[in-house]
């Protein structure tokens, strides 16, 4: 079990990139959600052992991560956001080389490297020099990487950046059935990464836990809040500028529209079930405006 | 820390540095530089000699030789050729990854370090095995005893290449020498070190203030040169150990010599070094930040920032949204863009003064006031003062801004934005060197101004060629390798020689007499627009990619 408790981080110039971050994580998949600056990076470092949080504490089956990292570190699998490779080196050789720093037998890695080069389809490609690896190919090296000493704590920084829709899908399969009894923790912009995978999602924004739960729970919270219906082509900057407009849709007879708000937003407008991506919308704008 | 691990670590990171074409000039550089360090009686130059002797081509010598210069030489530029191995995890992100496993610091650092030497070692073999063909070109004993020729490249050069393998991660870890600084610091010990090290011998014969070996062999070879010559009062300082150029031919008396004689002790002491190499790898985990950049403290020349945020949110082709696209409610964004296109000019101007601040940006204060109280210093102190004094600083002062030049798309990855933008070569290229030509103008200019008042119009003109090609050259040096670290390396020496030491050819100080300033004019003159073209030429590669 993984615990955050009231974790802070200050950088050194001032930038406070959490504030307070409580949570506790069991078996299963996390979706961490933010926007831009929220803090998801610093807090994937933080329990990544990459870096020291200000205040507060991060405990791994009871063990303080930052005085005992080795602790965390024998059992963590971890892909940084923007992960790059040694150019001359092929797949095989770069993973052994990661797996000799992750103070894995030779033979066994080589075993493993396999098989992970298998499942992450790139069997054809291992004895290629990584420089002239696509980004996609590369991820897919980031990813093989982070699985390679079996971890049962994984965390993944924007995994699916690079891959195209195909390789996506495939990643989201990996990961669903990689979770089991590990501990997965999936930060991304990308709502429907979450979607598919997350059993459990945190929202953070300004360093911040927003909320958290379950998906249903999330969607249940804003039920009666999310609303459907078509308005002319010119009312549509004027909706945005008084609601919150989740998407827009051009139809024959105007703009089909879904706007997240208390009441009715407008004449013909109808309840529709909430999405994710509106929790999230919802949440880090009330959050805004509480901050405001 | 496990042995086989430690190899695994360094022979991975050997092999990603091996594969490289950068790789392969250096071992040929090798092989040219022991052909020069080898020169046959009756070159124009000399490169060991005992006041007008020297020892024949035997295997013994030819080793020690070679091995000696190859550490004076390639020990200095070593340094810079392996200063990256941590720093390319940095960059790559490796790091990231690396952190977040068992492997301790001082495995990790140890392991870069050997990487560092093998790299070192190779183009040692390479200097070695070169050093024994050549013995046979030159004909002068031809009985090849392998022993003898490979014992001072591995009693004398090995050692010291493990110590620069072992200063250069040393710098690495340490935040202020991490960067340019650093590659001026490690020059300036490694011209104390050579000193320090030739005098050492003269005392106690064995010691650890010798680095590079050279104060060890020296009284061996004055005591073979008196054994041989017993009518010359030879002394140690009539060793001359380097390139020395002559108008005329060198015709060098010479003597058999099998070379220097290894006792346990001798070999006790250059072994040593590679525990010194050792220890200081250990001390460099002391100051390793782990590549936590909250855990670095800012050094004089960088400043610390927090990590990059997350990245900007962006719309999935395949229908997925990306968080925090639609949650600004606010006035449409056809309302906040000016519709009307930008106006069209060339802005040449604009785009010289936007890369000087981009020169400038991140210097201390202090830098701004020290250049230009090496300004004022050269237009109002004595002549003689400002020739001995000011110019070899004001013409080492602005080394850290010259040497970014032609590196800041391949730090900063920034490329693909500036060779989409219009005429990237006319414009671009120009504006960098004007920046850099900028910076020298007002701390090496005002010295050619200063001469040209005083009526030393060839001093001037010899300032004056310095000003347009030293940043020419940096640029050239920094568009072909993409990072600093060659320039700085070369145009040390350059300024070691020229403007230090006065040599004519290299001497752009104006501090040499009028003929010689006027062929360094001339010189300089042909490496500015050799360097404009070949900065063009890596920028026009660059685009044709």
């Amino acid at each position: 079990m993984l615990v955050i408790e009231s974790v802070s981080k200050r950088y050194p110039g001032g930038v406070q990139a959490l504030r307070d971050f409580s949570l506790t994580l069991g078996p299963g998949v996390l979706g961490l959600l933010g926007p831009n600056g929220a803090g998801k990076s610093t807090l994937m470092r933080i329990l990544a052992t990459t870096t020291r949080a200000s205040s507060g504490r991060v405990t791994w089956e009871g063990a303080d991560v930052a005085r005992e990292p080795d602790r965390v570190r024998e059992v963590l699998g971890y892909l940084p956001q923007d992960f790059g490779v040694y150019p001359n080196l092929n797949a095989i050789e770069f993973l052994e080389y990661l797996a000799a720093a992750k103070g894995l037998e030779p033979r066994a890695a080589r075993r493993r490297i396999d098989g992970l080069l298998e499942l992450v389809n790139l069997t054809a490609d291992r004895k290629r020099p990584l420089g002239g690896f696509s980004g996609g190919m590369r991820q897919r090296v980031g990813i093989a990487q982070a699985l390679l000493n079996d971890p049962r704590l994984l965390i993944v920084d924007e995994p699916t950046a690079g891959l195209d829709p195909e390789e996506r899908v495939r990643f989201r399969h990996l990961l669903h059935d990689l979770a089991g009894e590990r501990v997965v923790i999936l930060s991304t912009h990308i709502v429907s990464d979450v979607e598919a995978v997350a059993n459990r999602i945190a929202l953070i924004a300004g360093g911040r836990l927003v909320t958290e739960g379950e998906p249903e729970a999330l969607l249940r919270g804003l039920e009666g809040n999310v609303w459907e219906w078509t308005v002319p082509a010119a009312a549509l900057d004027d909706l945005r500028r008084r609601h919150l407009v989740s998407s827009a849709a051009r139809r024959g007879d105007g703009v089909q529209v879904r706007v997240v708000a208390g009441g009715a937003p407008g004449d013909g407008a109808r309840p529709a079930a909430p999405t994710l991506e509106e929790v999230y919308l919802h949440a880090i704008a009330a959050q805004r405006a509480g901050v405001a | 820390m496990s042995a086989p691990r430690l190899a695994r670590l360094a022979a991975a990171d050997f092999f990603e540095r091996s594969r490289s074409v950068g790789f392969l000039v250096m071992l040929v550089s090798g092989v040219w530089a022991a052909n020069v360090f080898l020169p046959p009686n009756g070159a124009h130059y000399a490169t060991l000699q005992v006041a007008n002797h020297r020892a024949l081509y035997s295997s013994g010598y030819t080793g020690l030789l070679v091995a000696l210069l190859t550490t004076l030489f390639f020990g200095l530029a070593g340094f810079y050729l392996v200063k990256d191995a941590v720093d390319r995890d940095r960059r790559t992100r490796v790091g990231d990854v690396l952190a977040a496993t068992r492997l301790g610091s001082p495995t990790y650092l140890l392991a870069k370090a050997f990487s560092n030497f093998l790299v070192l070692a190779s183009l040692t073999a390479v200097l070695a095995v070169s050093a024994g063909v050549l013995q046979m070109v030159r004909g002068e004993d031809m009985i090849l005893r392998p022993l003898e020729l490979l014992a001072p490249f591995v009693w004398i050069t090995l050692p010291y290449m493990a110590v620069v393998a072992a200063i250069a991660v040393l710098f690495e870890c340490v935040p202020f020498l991490r960067g340019g600084f650093g590659n001026v610091v490690w020059f300036a010990l490694w011209i104390a070190g050579i000193a320090i090290g030739s005098q050492a011998g003269e005392r106690s014969g064995v010691t650890y203030r010798d680095a590079a070996g050279m104060g060890l062999v020296v009284p061996q070879i004055v005591a073979a040169t008196k054994t041989a010559f017993p009518a010359d009062t030879v002394k140690s300082h009539d060793v001359s150990i380097g390139v020395n150029v002559r108008e005329g031919e060198w015709r060098l008396t010479t003597f058999a010599w099998r070379g220097v004689s290894w006792t346990t002790r001798l070999i006790a002491a250059r072994a040593g070094w590679f525990a010194i190499a050792a220890l200081l790898v250990l001390l460099a985990a002391l100051p390793f930040d782990r590549f936590d950049a909250a855990r670095r403290f800012a050094g004089p020349w960088r400043r610390t920032r927090a990590p990059a945020a997350d990245p900007a949110p962006v719309i999935r082709g395949d229908g997925g949204t990306a968080a925090g696209e639609a949650v600004i409610v606010g006035a449409p964004a056809a309302m906040l863009l000016d519709a009307r296109p930008a106006t069209r000019g060339s802005g040449f101007a604009g785009l010289v003064l936007a890369e000087i601040r981009l020169a400038l940006r991140g210097l201390p204060r202090i830098w701004g006031l020290v250049a230009l109280g090496l300004a004022i210093a050269a237009l109002l102190a004595p002549l003689t003062g400002v020739k001995m004094v000011v110019a070899p600083i004001a013409w080492v002062w602005p080394l850290l801004v010259w040497s970014q030049l032609g590196t800041r798309d391949a730090r900063t990855g920034t490329a693909g934005l500036f060779d989409s933008s219009p005429r990237p070569l006319a414009r671009q290229i120009p504006a960098a060197w004007l920046a850099g030509v900028a910076v020298a103008a007002v701390t090496g200019g005002t010295i050619g101004a200063r001469l040209m008042i005083a009526g030393d119009a060839a001093g001037a003109l010899a300032c004056a060629a310095g000003v347009l090609a030293v940043p020419a050259f940096a640029l050239a040096c920094g568009s072909l390798s993409g990072t600093s670290r060659l320039f700085e390396a070369l145009y040390l020496v350059i300024w070691y020689l020229g403007v230090a030491n006065h040599v004519p050819a290299v001497d752009f100080s104006g501090a040499s007499v009028p003929d010689g300033a006027f062929r360094t004019a001339m010189t300089f003159a042909i490496a500015l627009v050799a360097s404009l073209v070949v900065a063009g030429w890596a920028r026009s590669r660059r685009l044709a990619r």
